[in-house]
């Protein structure tokens, strides 16, 4: 920013800084900075909250500061050049929505800052996560299904379309959520994933389906296990596939497959 | 070039001797297959294929002649599809948006709506539960939830924060518990509770 000085002598002009406001003294202006908004406190609030305090925290605040909440101009409390509050009344807070505040400085200079989102939420503010489990720390997973109390899990090494590609089958006992159990982790011969795969449970078997070969031949291949035994079934027949998912026609089991 | 890629009909009545009954190309070479739902006599297939992205309808009622109905052009990177009441919703990775289309007529779909996820959710899959969609954000290791009761108007309803760096890539919901899986070395299964019924 240019701003012009004008003084009987320049030499009586000094320039320093008051609660971030650049002061010319003796040169009888004073040019307030640009405002910049860095974080609000809190940056989300549940829909309906009751009536609070919104700290902003940034840079180059002054005491004459504005502030508007979307829109809205509210009272300030100026705390210092980083910090100043607003109260938000329970009617700021009554709809879901992304809010924006703005801080804006007086002339001369001064100007608005960018402008940061208060996130109103909704009932979501009220779901946890209530439990994890990792199966194998070497593997990733790739596809699963949830039937009654098990997570049936399809996991790889990561070295997909390579000679030291793996797979395992993990079955997970989720019927205490804060306390879930890998009750077995097998390894699936010969099923070479590719990193596109899916796997279904329908009844007492399970339907693997993953890629076998190289990156460049990309065949995929599909095995079905019998959940309580793991008993490979006859021999796995190939196509090209990436996905499957169950669907019924009448009574009769479909596995649709692409 | 790539050839024509296909949907097949497996029937499994005899798990020990499953049988392709059914097959039909999908009109697209190379198609790189995102997601596929089955409701009815239709299938839901999200796929992309040299950059051209669509929703696909497949009317698998006769499984021994599934055939194409209709495809909808979609933007870019479409992830996971799941299918609710008349509506699907699709999740467009590099649009940091889902999306609601509605089905009540497979040969022509629409789009209703979009919810736009915040700046730090490319989502992968979603699933959804009654008026509720559940979002998994892999690169900011969240779930979003999207209220979908108007379909036409959905509204982030926020984000549950799952362990750190346990990028969600599928998820699956079972009443009021959201089970998610990341595609990552040490890969972690973590459910939410979401206090429903």
């Amino acid at each position: 920013m240019r701003v012009a000085i004008r003084a009987a002598s320049l030499a009586a002009c000094k320039v320093g800084l008051l609660c971030g406001a650049l002061l010319l003294a003796g040169c009888g202006i004073v040019t307030n900075p640009v405002p910049s908004i860095s974080s609000l406190s809190p940056a989300s609030l549940t829909v309906g909250s009751a009536a609070q305090t919104l700290t902003i925290n940034g840079a180059n605040f002054l005491a004459t500061s504005a502030v508007t909440y979307n829109g809205i101009a509210h009272a300030v409390t100026y705390i210092s050049a980083s910090h100043l509050t607003i109260t938000l009344t329970a009617s700021d807070l009554y709809a879901l929505g992304s809010y924006p505040v703005v801080v804006a400085n007086p002339v001369p200079g001064g100007g608005a800052s960018s402008q940061v989102s208060l996130q109103i939420y909704g009932e979501a503010q009220n779901s946890t996560v209530v439990g994890s489990v990792v199966p194998s720390s070497s593997y990733e997973l790739d596809a699963f299904d949830i039937q009654g109390n098990y997570a049936y899990i399809l996991g790889d090494n990561g070295n997909e379309g390579s000679g030291s590609s793996a797979a395992q089958f993990y079955v997970v006992d989720i019927t205490h959520p804060a306390s879930m159990a890998v009750v077995s982790a097998t390894s699936i011969t010969g099923f070479i994933n590719y990193g596109q795969s899916g796997i279904r449970v329908q009844g007492q078997y399970v339907y693997l389906v993953s890629s076998t070969g190289t990156a460049s031949t990309n065949l995929f291949k599909s095995t079905m296990y019998r959940i309580l035994t793991l008993l490979r079934l006859p021999a796995a027949f190939k196509f090209h596939c990436m996905d499957l998912v169950f669907g019924y026609l009448g009574s009769t089991p479909m596995l649709y497959r692409m | 070039m790539s050839s024509i890629s296909t949907l097949d009909v497996v029937d499994v009545s005899n798990p020990e001797s499953p049988t392709i009954v059914g097959s039909t190309n999908t009109g697209t070479a190379g198609l790189n297959v995102a997601d596929i739902k089955v409701v009815g006599k239709y299938a839901y297939v999200a796929g992309q294929s040299n950059g051209q992205s669509k929703i696909l309808v497949f009317d698998v009622s006769n499984p021994a002649s599934p055939y194409l109905l209709s495809g909808l052009p979609v933007a870019h990177s479409p992830q996971g599809l799941d299918v609710e009441g008349s509506y699907l919703y699709e999740t467009f990775y590099d649009q940091y948006s889902l999306n609601i289309y509605d089905i009540s007529n497979p040969s022509s779909l629409s789009q209703v709506g979009t919810a736009s996820l915040i700046g730090t959710c490319k989502p992968q899959d979603v699933t959804v539960e009654g008026a509720t969609a559940y979002v998994a954000c892999y690169t900011n290791s969240s779930v979003g939830v999207v209220d979908v009761s108007n379909p036409t108007s959905p509204s982030v309803d926020g984000y549950i924060s799952l362990p750190a760096t346990s990028y969600p890539q599928f998820l699956e919901s079972k009443g009021r518990y959201v089970y998610s899986i990341s595609n990552t070395l040490g890969g972690m299964l973590s459910v939410i509770d979401t206090g429903g019924a």
